[in-house]
């Protein structure tokens, strides 16, 4: 019993001998079946030659999804990566700035408590602590504003007391020593360390020499 | 894998079945040289990004299928050369099929399919769609099987290649399986009309 649906291959192409051919065209015209098969076997050839097309296909549709998901990690990798990095070097940047900032507060703490401790005024023997210094030279009038712990007025008194000095033509009671002695005390007072350095070691009174250690020790922190 | 070496042992890997396949395949499609080139190709003829990948895909479908089919066929020119002339046909092919135009340069290049007589492809995206059912009830040793047969290798080299004792258990296979798939297109008469 021949089964003709296993030469429809050999039919369709042509490759079956006579006898076959005959019995084969005898069952086509019986069996309805076989002739539908016969009919749409270019069909299922033509679709298992594409399965060719398919198997590649699917092969780099897997490639490109493969990629795409390598891409997608790996910017999320680096973005996590990027963001660990940022909030390190955040990390540690704010760390130094609050240790220098408390490495600050703590210097000029002890600065502040040394000179506290330490720093002794001026003291002038001519003080005038009346309000009525208008008729009294730069100098007097700085010392006063000294007095009163009121240093930016001092000051601007002591650096007019200075222009005094330089000017030939007039007539003053003291000397650059005594002024810088006392322009030195200004700036010690405002924190100003190597302002008032200068100033004392231009000064020639007794006391600069004392000042100027004493800033010394407290530029030591 | 490079495009340099031995073009010989490219094609006999291609033609060695699935695993040799898949691995040229994924060696090819990971070769950004031949990507840049491939896309340079679209790009400088009218072509946008979205373009250069399909034809780069289907320059490769077609590459593959010509190897794998064309059992005897060797390649004299560069490998990369030859895959860069397919995918400039797949693109004037496309070009045409769009109508976005027509022009002599296209005329010119005519010749690129006759000489690297690529085999052209059955499907395009809408017939695969059609066929996504009958791909997901066949099975994959029917699939393995129909597609080598169809694509010319012999009942040995298919028993061989699909772990079949002989060539008849093989052959047997492939009846059956062909019988199934014929009974399915009996079923489903518009793909019938679909695909030829």
């Amino acid at each position: 019993m021949i089964d003709f649906y296993e030469h429809i291959d050999d039919y369709v192409e042509g490759k079956l001998d006579q006898s076959t051919l005959d019995l084969m065209n005898h069952a086509i015209a019986k069996d309805h079946n076989l002739k539908e098969a016969i009919t749409n076997y270019p069909t299922a050839k033509k679709i298992s030659e594409a399965l060719l097309e398919i198997d590649i296909l699917e092969k780099i549709k897997s490639l490109e999804d493969t990629n795409l998901n390598e891409t997608g990690t790996g910017s999320a990798q680096i973005n996590y990566k990027k963001g660990i990095a940022f909030l390190i070097v955040f990390i540690a940047i704010l760390s130094l700035l609050l240790g220098y900032n408390y490495l600050s507060n703590q210097k000029t703490a002890n600065q502040n408590e040394l000179f506290a401790s330490l720093y002794t005024p001026p003291i002038d023997s001519q003080a005038v602590r009346s309000i009525m210094i208008e008729d009294k030279d730069a100098f007097s009038k700085g010392k006063h504003y000294f007095s009163l712990n009121d240093y930016s007025k001092a000051l601007v008194h002591f650096n007019e007391a200075e222009k005094e000095l330089s000017n030939a033509n007039t007539t003053v009671d003291y000397t650059k020593s005594e002024l810088f002695y006392w322009i030195g005390h200004v700036y010690i007072n405002n924190k100003e360390w190597a302002l008032a350095k200068k100033y004392f070691e231009k000064s020639q009174e007794k006391g600069s020499q004392e000042n100027i250690a004493l800033i010394e020790r407290i530029q030591e922190f | 894998m490079q495009l340099s070496k031995n073009t010989a042992e490219v094609l006999n890997k291609i033609r060695s079945g699935k695993v040799g396949r898949d691995e040229v395949i994924t060696s090819l499609y990971n070769d950004q040289n031949l990507k840049s080139k491939v896309y340079n190709q679209v790009l400088k003829r009218g072509g946008n990004i979205n373009d250069a990948q399909s034809v780069f895909n289907l320059c490769l479908v077609q590459f593959f299928k010509t190897v794998t089919k064309n059992r005897s066929l060797t390649i004299d020119i560069n490998l990369e050369a030859y895959i860069i002339a397919i995918a400039k046909n797949v693109w004037f092919q496309e070009l045409r099929k769009n109508a976005k135009t027509m022009t002599t340069e296209i005329n010119d290049n005519l010749d690129v399919s006759e000489e690297n007589n690529s085999e052209s492809l059955l499907l395009n995206i809408e017939k695969m769609d059609l066929l996504s059912d009958l791909l997901s009830k066949l099975k994959r040793r029917c699939k393995d099987v129909l597609m080598y047969w169809a694509n010319g290798y012999s009942m040995e080299e298919i028993a061989q290649m699909c772990d079949y004792k002989s060539a008849m258990m093989a052959r047997k296979k492939k009846y059956q399986c062909m019988k199934e798939l014929i009974e399915y297109v009996s079923k489903n008469p518009h793909i019938r009309s679909a695909i030829s």
